[in-house]
């Protein structure tokens, strides 16, 4: 059986798109970085994200320069690829924050704001539920000015 | 002004001079330097909506406005960033040179509240729970950080109650010594109605109803059941009550709200929704009026139009007894208005003609913008203790013409960047030319002066027409604005012909300037047309001849006016004035700079924009005036458009 010529991954290509690649993703991460320092508000980017996509930029050139041949640069296009994992990348950890956050979250609704809540009104401390009948009188205090110095 | 100054140096003399005879050299040059230190102060309002930034000196406001002006974005929430740098810029200082900055409310003690309706409907509100304590946690709590880092601003932040700083919004501009204020909003922190007595320079809240009972609230729960946006329809519904019949007042006493007798009330928690979910009402209510809510795009009918009479009758007896309750607590003559619920003129007039008090007077930013104002009052006020001077507050319209103005160089800058063809006309001119334009019936997109602070346009930021037309209503709802056809409009009418042509209680005529009130068209104005008794489509009533000024006259024969004096607006004035003699009529259709979606026009980038996405016939950018027809090119209002919400 012949063996056939598979040239797209012979050393020479694979070390130019290792290049582009990595050139294409330290941009963006250097780009996002930047941003999220200056808080541009054009595109929503994260840090994290950012950061493993340099991680992800560094690795693929230092692949590219432990081959044995010289490396270079003929291929740009494979940036256009770096680009979309970028953003593919970003909309991933978005998706892993929000579950996440909104796990976290649950579980304290759950276990700690509904036990309170049950223990609260079992014991008449529900403070919505006192605020009921008639004008509240205001004291004296919450009237001086010297209050303002004060979050509450 | 000239009593101010004359006052000023009055004093600046007396003290120096009894200084001065003692033959204390140092303590002389240290008063004289302390008479002439200006203290600035700057208001901030942000993060529930309408966020907004004001700049005082000495008590006195010289700049104030509304974040949703810059950014375009209607009742913008964020931190007011563009709004504190126009007024830093206005003030011509520096954040060295502010005194105090001052937030409106209390975070921590808004944060307890919503954590304690969390903790009253768990295991229920999760929703709502993932959506409003994350953004706590992250931005809202942490006002005095974002503060400090972004104006880079190193002194403590000081903090007043919600409440305060709407009584402070009110009572300080007033011109009133003392008086009872009374300040109804949807939420502070716990308080959403309070009594307040406000004497020289203090103010004292002496009682409060606190959420979850909230008359805001009731009413935009109404508002979201007729299909309309919560915090930005609430006008609407009171638009829309007058088409109405009040058929369901007792439904509403018996189910959803007890009042008691000395004003204090309770809403029934099992119709509403508000506490911790994400709609304001629930199926229960639903069921009780055996209709679902309305669906925006859906044509309004009869019973959402009784639905709107019947609150808004409820809003003005409450408000009412409220108000009789004040008057027993503080004994005054006299009552400021604050809180968004102040915004709502049917109300206010009510008041005004029941003679309760003598004299009221209504903050024109009574929403949370004002709040911005308020609590830069407060500082300077109660909390540094400075004296009030009064004199002027009557005089002086000092509370709404606050915003950015823009010079002729940098409007025509502007229409020659856009190729737009223009004439430069002299006051008299411009004048002259609009007033025939409007007899002509042509609309006129006019743009003078400094931006108005508030919801109401008042002839700095107006579009403007001819009144008398019974057409005038719906060309202007659906050409112009682009909003509801049954919306009525309200005039401009010059302030020495506005007893010819209204029945203006005179406990009212502190508020007429502001546009806060509605009023009845006097009875010689108004024609035989039965509006009350219609069976039919009431919508249509609007196109029939019902007054000698119907583009204004709303349903049930009532105005929504603003008195226009030469000392407040010379130019509008003489606008009207010359209009007058063209035409004998003595005011104009006047409606905000805007279209449905967007704030009003701030910039004159702005009013072309919303000029060339309308039908507005005539623009006057200052002394330049731009017609429609003659322009060569139109600006390309795609983008422009895509970026308004709808309201």
């Amino acid at each position: 059986m012949e063996k056939e010529n598979y040239s797209r991954l012979d050393k020479k290509t694979l070390r130019t798109f290792c290049i582009s690649f990595s050139i294409g993703m330290l941009l963006i991460a250097i780009f996002s970085i930047v941003r999220q320092i200056v808080k541009s508000d054009i595109l929503q980017i994260n840090f994290i994200p950012a950061v493993i996509t340099g991680i992800i930029a560094l690795y693929h050139q230092a692949a590219a320069w432990t081959l044995p041949e010289n490396p270079t640069l003929k291929k740009v296009h494979f940036s256009a690829i770096a680009v979309i994992f970028f953003y593919a990348v970003n909309a991933v950890w978005k998706m892993v924050t929000l579950i996440i956050g909104t796990t976290v979250f649950g579980i304290i609704f759950y276990l700690i704001f509904t036990p309170a809540s049950i223990i609260l009104k079992l014991n008449n401390h529900d403070h919505i539920k006192k605020k009921s009948n008639g004008w509240q009188k205001v004291p004296e205090k919450t009237n001086q000015p010297k209050q303002c110095e004060k979050l509450f | 002004m000239v009593a101010t100054v004359a006052d000023y140096f009055g004093y600046c003399s007396c003290s120096c001079s009894r200084i001065a005879s003692s033959g204390n050299c140092a303590a002389y040059i240290f008063t004289v330097l302390m008479i002439m230190k200006k203290s600035y102060i700057l208001g901030i309002s942000a993060f529930y909506h309408d966020s907004a930034a004001a700049v005082i000196c000495n008590g006195e406001i010289i700049a104030a406005a509304q974040e949703e002006r810059f950014t375009r974005i209607k009742a913008d929430a964020s931190f007011p960033i563009n709004a504190i740098e126009f007024c830093m810029k206005y003030a011509d200082i520096k954040i060295s040179d502010v005194d105090e900055v001052v937030f409106y409310d209390k975070p921590i003690l808004k944060f307890d509240r919503i954590l304690a309706s969390y903790l009253h409907t768990a295991p229920f509100g999760i929703r709502s729970f993932l959506k409003a304590v994350p953004m706590w946690l992250r931005e809202k709590l942490w006002v005095e950080d974002q503060i400090k880092k972004d104006l880079k601003y190193d002194k403590d932040v000081l903090f007043t109650q919600h409440h305060q700083s709407h009584a402070a919004s009110a009572f300080y501009p007033s011109p009133f010594d003392e008086a009872a204020v009374l300040t109804i909003d949807g939420a502070g922190e716990w308080t959403t109605t309070a009594i307040s007595y406000g004497n020289a320079n203090k103010i004292d809240i002496a009682e409060t109803v606190e959420f979850p009972h909230s008359l805001g609230l009731l009413y935009s729960a109404f508002t979201y059941y007729c299909g309309f946006k919560v915090n930005s329809g609430e006008y609407k519904l009171m638009g829309l009550a007058p088409y109405g019949n009040p058929i369901y007042k007792k439904k509403i006493y018996d189910n959803l709200i007890k009042v008691n007798s000395d004003g204090s009330f309770s809403l029934n928690m099992n119709f509403f929704d508000y506490i911790s979910g994400l709609k304001m009402i629930n199926k229960r209510f639903c069921k009780l009026f055996g209709m679902p809510p309305r669906n925006p795009e859906e044509p309004l009918t009869q019973f959402y139009m009784d639905i709107a009479a019947s609150i808004q009758e409820i809003t003005n007896e409450i408000i009412m007894i409220i108000a009789r309750h004040a008057k027993e607590l503080t004994g005054s003559e006299n009552i400021c208005l604050a809180g968004g619920v102040a915004l709502n003129c049917c109300a206010n007039y009510v008041l005004g003609k029941s003679g309760i008090f003598k004299n009221i007077f209504v903050q024109p930013a009574a929403g949370d913008a004002g709040g911005a104002v308020g609590a830069a009052l407060y500082v300077y006020y109660a909390r540094q203790n400075n004296k009030r001077d009064i004199k002027n507050n009557e005089k002086k319209m000092q509370l709404t013409s606050l915003g950015p103005s823009f010079g002729n160089e940098e409007i025509e800058t502007v229409l020659r960047h856009h190729n737009l063809v223009y004439k430069k006309l002299s006051d008299d001119d411009m004048c002259r030319y609009c007033a025939d334009a409007l007899a002509e019936q042509k609309i006129i997109g006019w743009f003078h002066g400094r931006m108005e602070f508030g919801p109401r346009a008042l002839g700095c930021r107006s579009i403007i027409a001819d009144p008398r037309s019974a057409d005038m209503q719906k060309k202007m709802n659906l050409k112009i604005k682009f909003r509801e056809s049954f919306r009525p409009f309200a005039p401009a009418v010059l302030e020495e012909f506005a007893d010819e042509y209204f029945d203006i209680p005179q406990a009212l005529k502190l508020v007429t300037p502001y546009m806060l009130t509605t009023v009845q068209v006097s009875e010689k104005h108004l024609k035989g047309t039965d509006c009350a008794n219609f069976t039919g489509d009431k919508i249509s009533l609007l196109g029939k001849d019902r007054s000698t000024i119907n583009a204004v006259t709303h349903l049930d024969g009532s105005a929504r006016i603003q008195t226009v004096r030469k000392e407040d607006n010379p130019i509008f004035y003489k606008l009207l004035s010359v209009f007058y003699e063209r035409t004998k009529m003595p005011m104009v259709v006047n409606t905000s700079f805007n279209v449905r979606g967007e704030p009003i026009v701030c910039t004159p980038e702005d009013a072309l924009y919303c000029f060339f996405a309308s039908n507005i016939d005539i623009l006057v950018l200052e002394c330049f005036l731009l017609e429609k027809e003659s322009q060569p090119v139109k600006l390309d209002v795609t983008e422009w458009k895509k970026k308004i919400i709808q309201d």
